[in-house]
Formats: structure tokens, C-alpha cells, sequence
């Protein structure tokens, strides 16, 4: 590659120096959209409940460049402000938000519980929501008309196509979340600051195993998503090639939404 | 080389962009030129081919193929004189189009037939005029990649009466998605970006008449696309970072009609 390829490449991709934060960055999804970002040289936050293995993983992104742990308990609407209030305290602005943090459950129609609906629509679009809101200040200050802010909420395909097995507060949450990030790509286009979903199919992670986002499901591409593909569309997301694109959701999930009944 | 560099390296891929001399196509043919690729243009008129393939070689590979993709004889000619040069085709950009504005009452058949020729026959039977090139070029690490031009008209109706238009294009989408399900075997990949209001020759007369004002308007985004936002959506799904994606719509519109 030559040196104006390369040049080429980072203007249209390029993420040097940007404040990334990635939700449930410690692991699965979270973990390859942050090993990728912190490659690519932004500076990168992650965080999770469980601060130790935050810290781990955070310990070896730092191989490659900027990383920081930061235990959060996004589980509760405080939880969403602790965090904003402690990023705050660290930087000035925000230039890309990552809402990954999920959670699910699967049970029969007849007992499925609420507690666990509560728990999983709280996790998967409660705690987004308000995490926006808290982190709204920071957004605002890395927003300009060339180069908006970016908020990334990963979705699921389960938000559109419905899934095999009773995980009715995902499918549901995923759904509002879709939703919700077109509302708000509404709300906040004239303030510079993007709302894309990315819907993920199935990625190997301790969750996908049991989330039905695709187990089961016959691939056209014949793999199961990898770190790079889920990396990818979040740096593109992230950089100037995709700074026109607000309230989509792009699938990256092999094909699983053509495929027939 | 940089990371970002490598999830959407395109260097060294044969790219194919029909109607590549001005507007969209062109817009895109330079964002893969400047970023390594070996890229042919094909528009009708040879002029104007020519002088567009010239001008982006100032920045890298890009040759001239003038043909008509609205006629069979003109994919066929095209397609065998494009396997004379190369072996294999990477990236099929099918961006060539047409419109057709007429009040209902007075629409022709003629107008409709032009328009749909070229923005749905023509993109299927080039597609299956290339199949042996892009063959070629697919493995399952790095798919050969379909990108058709669709448009935000295919689910958002406009004010203007462009009937083939928005109907050919709403064709086009879904067309693109059965040959995404048929070709993923094949380890070809096909996906459609879908424009909103881009700075097109056709937009600035547009501009001339109602006003720049007028058509920012409905765009929450408040500015008009430009080629680096189509070239940047392109190159995203030719990379390995855009390699597990096939069937998709990616709307590139500024929140025009995806927040509706």
C-alpha cells in the first residue's frame, strides 16, 4: 500500500484520537468492538459490573494502545449516571458512545417471570436511553456538522425477525432499541450527534449461546460473525465515511435476514 | 500499515462502476481509485468515459469501458471485452440508472421501459454477464462483492412524479436481496447502499429552481451527500470489515427517510 493509499484509507476511516466508551466492553461483542477501536488509536473506556475482569481485559487491549476499565452496574438508571459522572471527570468529550451491554432470558410463555423482563428491557434499552441522556453533554462537546458525535447501540436481529425460542423480553427489547435509535437520530441531527444500530446475528460469546440471536438458524455465509466483522462496522460508524448516516440499522449477521421460512 | 487500514484495505481489487463518469458512480469509482484499487468506468456516452477515466488516473488505476447496459447486446459486448482485460472482478458496482419525470396523466411506456431497462434488467443481466469473473474472485475470507444503487424513493415516496423511478428502484432492492441468498454459496456477497439527496448535476438544477433551502428541509442532517459519504459506504462493504454482510440495505441519507 502506498503512502496515499494510505492517507486515503484514514481519511475515510480513521478513528486516532477519538473517546470511545464501549458498554460491557469486557467481553463477547463489547470486547471486539473495543480491541478494534483501541488498534485503530482511539482512546478507549471500557466497562462492565464485574470491575476484575474489566480490568483484565482492559490490561491486555492495552497491548495494542489506550484502554481503561471503569466498573459500572448498568442494571439501574444510577448505575448509567455514576458512569457518565466519572467519565466526566477524565475527559472533556465523548466522540463515540457503544451501548452493548445486554442481557437476556428464556423461558415458557406461562412462567416467564417479571422480574427478568424487568431486568432485561432495563439492561437493553432503559439503561441506554439514559445513559445518552447523562452522556449528552459530552456528545454535544465532540459534535460538529463535519464531524458529528456517533452513538453506536447494538440491536440484534431478534429486533426484526422473530427468534425460535422464548426469549420474549429480548426480542421485544431489541426491537425498541432499533426504534428508539431512529427516534433519537431525530432528535439530535440538528445537534451533530448520529444514532445508528448495529444487529448483530451470531457471534460466539457466552451469551449467544443462549440468546437465540441465530443458534439454529441456517447462515447464507456459512460462519458465525467474528471480531473483525463487528469491529468494522463500528469504526465505520465511528469515522468520516459514515458521518451522513443516521437511524439505520445495518445488519451483519451472513445473510440470516433473507433467508426463507 | 494501520489497523483501520487493514479492516477496509481495497488495494489491489478490480472494481467495476457503471456509470461511473459524473454524479454517484463517479463520486465512488474516485474513492476506490484513491484507495488502491484498479478501477474500470463504464458510461454510455465513450466522451465523457473517457474524460472521467482520465482525470481519476491522476490519482491511480482507472480505465475507460464505454458501453450501453441498457441494451443485452451492449452487457454482453461489455462483459467480454472487460474478460479480455482481467481474469477476475472483485467489486460489481452497479450504480447506472435512470429517471423519468412526467405528470401521471402523460407518463409514456417508452420513458417507463428506459428507465427499467437500465435500473433493473440491466443490473440483473450484468450481474449474470460477470458471474464468471466474480467467481473468480470469491473465497469465503474475502467475498466477491455485488453493491447495487438503490434509493431511499424505493420506501419513501417523493413529491415528484418519477413512477418508473421509485418502482424500479423498490425492484432493484429486492432484487438484490434474492441474488444475495442465491450467490452467498458462491461466497459473493450482495447488498444495496441507498442514497438520499446527493450534490449531483441533476440536484443542483433542482437547487436552481426550489432553492437549496427548500431541499435541505426534510433532512435532519441539514446537508446534501457528497462522494466522500457514498465512496466511504461502498469501500466499507468491499472491505473485510464489510465481508459477513450480504442482503442488506444501507441507507445513506443524512436521516431523510430513515426517520420517518
Amino acid at each position: 500500500m502506498t503512502d496515499a493509499t494510505t492517507a486515503a484509507l484514514d481519511h475515510l476511516f480513521g478513528v486516532e484520537g477519538k473517546v470511545v466508551l464501549v458498554t460491557g466492553g469486557s467481553r463477547g461483542i463489547g470486547r471486539a468492538i473495543a480491541r478494534g477501536f483501541v488498534q485503530a488509536g482511539a482512546r478507549v473506556y471500557i466497562c462492565a459490573r464485574d470491575l476484575e475482569v474489566c480490568q483484565a481485559t482492559a490490561e491486555e487491549l492495552s497491548a495494542f494502545g489506550d484502554c481503561f476499565a471503569v466498573q459500572a452496574d448498568l442494571g439501574t438508571t444510577e448505575g448509567c449516571a455514576a458512569l457518565a459522572a466519572h467519565l466526566a471527570e477524565r475527559e472533556s468529550r465523548l466522540d463515540v458512545l457503544v451501548n452493548n451491554a445486554g442481557s437476556t432470558w428464556h423461558e415458557d410463555i406461562d412462567t416467564y417471570p417479571q422480574d427478568r423482563w424487568d431486568s432485561v428491557v432495563q439492561v437493553n434499552v432503559t439503561s441506554p436511553f439514559f445513559l445518552i441522556q447523562a452522556l449528552l453533554p459530552l456528545l454535544r462537546s465532540a459534535a460538529s456538522p463535519e464531524d458529528p458525535a456517533r452513538v453506536v447501540n447494538v440491536g440484534s436481529i431478534r429486533g426484526f425477525l422473530v427468534p425460535a425460542r422464548p426469549s420474549f423480553a429480548y426480542s421485544a427489547s431489541k426491537g425498541a432499541i432499533h426504534h428508539l435509535s431512529k427516534h433519537l437520530a431525530a432528535e439530535l441531527a440538528p445537534e451533530h450527534i448520529t444514532v445508528n444500530v448495529l444487529a448483530p446475528g451470531l457471534f460466539e460469546t457466552a451469551m449467544s449461546a443462549t440468546a437465540d440471536s441465530g443458534v439454529g438458524t441456517r447462515i447464507p455465509l456459512g460462519r458465525k460473525a467474528s471480531g473483525d466483522d463487528l469491529a468494522g462496522v463500528a469504526i465505520f460508524l465511528a469515522s468520516r465515511a459514515s458521518a451522513y448516516l443516521t437511524g439505520t440499522v445495518i445488519p451483519v449477521e451472513g445473510g440470516v435476514g433473507i433467508v426463507p421460512n | 500499515m494501520s489497523a483501520a487500514a487493514q479492516l477496509f484495505d481495497v488495494s489491489g481489487k478490480v472494481v467495476v462502476v457503471t456509470g461511473g463518469s459524473r454524479g454517484i458512480g463517479l463520486g465512488i469509482a474516485e474513492g476506490f481509485v484513491r484507495a488502491g484499487a484498479r478501477v474500470y468506468l463504464c458510461s454510455r456516452k465513450a466522451d465523457d468515459c473517457e474524460r472521467a477515466a482520465a482525470a481519476l488516473a491522476a490519482h491511480g488505476e482507472c480505465a475507460a469501458l464505454p458501453a450501453d447496459l441498457g441494451s443485452a447486446d451492449g452487457v454482453r459486448d461489455f462483459a467480454a471485452r472487460l474478460a479480455q482485460r482481467e481474469e477476475r472482478v472483485d467489486v460489481l458496482v452497479n450504480n447506472a440508472g435512470n429517471i423519468w419525470v412526467e405528470k401521471l396523466a402523460d407518463y409514456p411506456e417508452s420513458g417507463w421501459d428506459k428507465v427499467f431497462d437500465l435500473n433493473v434488467k440491466g443490473v440483473f443481466f450484468l450481474t449474470q454477464a460477470l458471474l464468471p469473473l466474480l467467481e473468480a474472485a470469491a473465497s469465503p475470507e474475502d467475498p466477491a462483492r455485488v453493491i447495487t444503487i438503490g434509493s431511499i424513493d424505493a420506501f419513501h415516496v417523493p413529491t415528484h412524479e418519477t413512477y418508473a423511478y421509485t418502482s424500479s428502484k423498490a425492484a432493484v432492492h429486492q432484487l438484490s436481496r434474492h441474488l444475495a441468498l442465491r450467490l452467498a454459496p458462491s461466497h459473493i456477497t450482495v447488498n444495496v447502499i441507498a442514497p438520499g439527496r446527493y450534490r449531483s448535476q441533476m440536484l443542483e438544477n433542482a437547487i436552481a429552481l426550489e432553492g437549496a433551502e427548500e431541499l435541505l428541509e426534510p433532512i435532519p442532517l441539514r446537508r446534501f451527500a457528497d462522494g466522500d459519504d457514498l465512496a466511504g459506504a461502498a469501500i466499507y462493504l468491499a472491505s473485510r470489515a464489510g465481508s459477513f454482510v450480504t442482503g442488506a440495505v444501507l441507507p445513506v441519507d443524512g436521516g431523510h427517510a430513515t426517520t420517518l
